[in-house]
């Protein structure tokens, strides 16, 4: 979540250890009724969110899913071009704002539930299933704007 | 395999393209929802197929655990050393306290003593009189009031005020920073 949130994995790496360092030193005040990976999953949102504060806006690869580097209607059947979507993904994920890609991480790469997402950001569950429609939204947009059409 | 990444796609494509909403909602609620459901689905395919989530280094974990070993040392150290702050100034200012302060608590205790006696001598003799005394509730009322004002509006007793405020809000900080770091996480 965090490499996705900074763009940037080395800043990532440090993030996640001052994660769990301030993990470890509140492990006191965790509530066992809760579940520890939405516990650590708030911890690292604030703490990347708080780091996007304190620095400038991570810079995004324009040109990795570019529509001019990229086939226009691909058949993503062909490994190479299953790779090249991947990127073309990467690259409109990258472009979205960090609030939204918070939850299209949070969602179909760490797979958790609209509640659990609700829980980590502090939102309604409501909220995070109009996040989360609103963000994929907007990536089938790019997507399609970057001449990602199905065959 | 490959197939179902392009039926995915497509699958999402279609269930997520500009005007799905409108007519979804114009087909009803369980229109809607079905259409909601089928793009998280195949999003949730695709993104499985084609996204890989960035692995960290191979020293993260030993990197992480030092980071931990460093911060558990340096809290250690910290508490060590408020606790040792407070101790050496704490007996000072508790003998000062006490020494300094003794008099003043005494003095307010005693008119403390006195006002209390003389409500009581007071409920005594209003019971004692009965109704002939012409004397009302409100006129022991009247009475506890204007003890109390007297007790209050005295200058020791509102400097002991005072210095008990002050002593209990320093003893409150202290606790807070014998227990430990603010929760961060729960901003």
């Amino acid at each position: 979540m965090l490499v996705r949130l900074t763009g940037d994995p080395a800043l990532a790496e440090d993030l996640a250890q001052e994660t769990f360092v301030k993990a470890f030193r509140n492990l006191a005040a965790f509530d066992s009724k809760r579940r520890l990976s939405s516990w650590l999953f708030r911890i690292a949102h604030n703490t990347g969110i708080d780091a996007l504060r304190r620095s400038r806006p991570p810079t995004i690869d324009l040109d990795a899913g570019d529509a001019a580097d990229e086939p226009a209607a691909p058949g993503v059947a062909d490994p190479v071009e299953r790779r090249a979507l991947g990127r073309a993904l990467q690259a409109a994920l990258a472009r979205l704002r960090p609030d939204q890609r918070t939850v299209v991480v949070l969602r179909y790469e760490s797979g958790l539930s609209f509640e659990e997402i609700a829980q980590v950001l502090g939102i309604p569950e409501s909220t995070a299933r109009s996040h989360v429609h609103r963000a994929r939204k907007e990536l089938a947009r790019m997507m399609t704007a970057a001449g990602w059409k199905p065959e | 395999m490959r197939e179902d990444l392009s039926l995915n796609y497509r699958r999402w494509l279609d269930a997520d393209q500009p005007g799905a909403d409108l007519d979804a909602d114009r087909a009803g609620d369980d229109r809607a929802g079905l259409i909601e459901d089928e793009a998280d689905a195949a999003f949730a395919a695709l993104y499985e197929a084609c996204v890989s989530a960035p692995l960290p280094s191979a020293e993260f974990t030993s990197g992480t655990m030092a980071a931990i070993a460093t911060a558990t040392a340096a809290d250690a150290r910290r508490t060590k050393v408020v606790r040792k702050a407070l101790i050496w100034s704490g007996i000072p200012a508790g003998l000062a306290l006490a020494y300094f302060g003794a008099g003043p608590l005494f003095s307010v205790l005693s008119s403390a003593f006195v006002a209390g006696l003389n409500l009581l001598v007071a409920v005594v003799v209003w019971f004692a009189n009965g109704p002939d005394a012409r004397s009302s509730l409100w006129t022991v009322m009247t009475g506890i009031g204007r003890a109390a004002a007297a007790f209050v509006a005295d200058p020791r007793v509102t400097i002991a005020i005072v210095v008990f405020q002050v002593v209990a809000v320093a003893a409150l900080v202290a606790l807070h920073r014998l227990l430990g770091p603010e929760r961060e996480w729960q901003k």
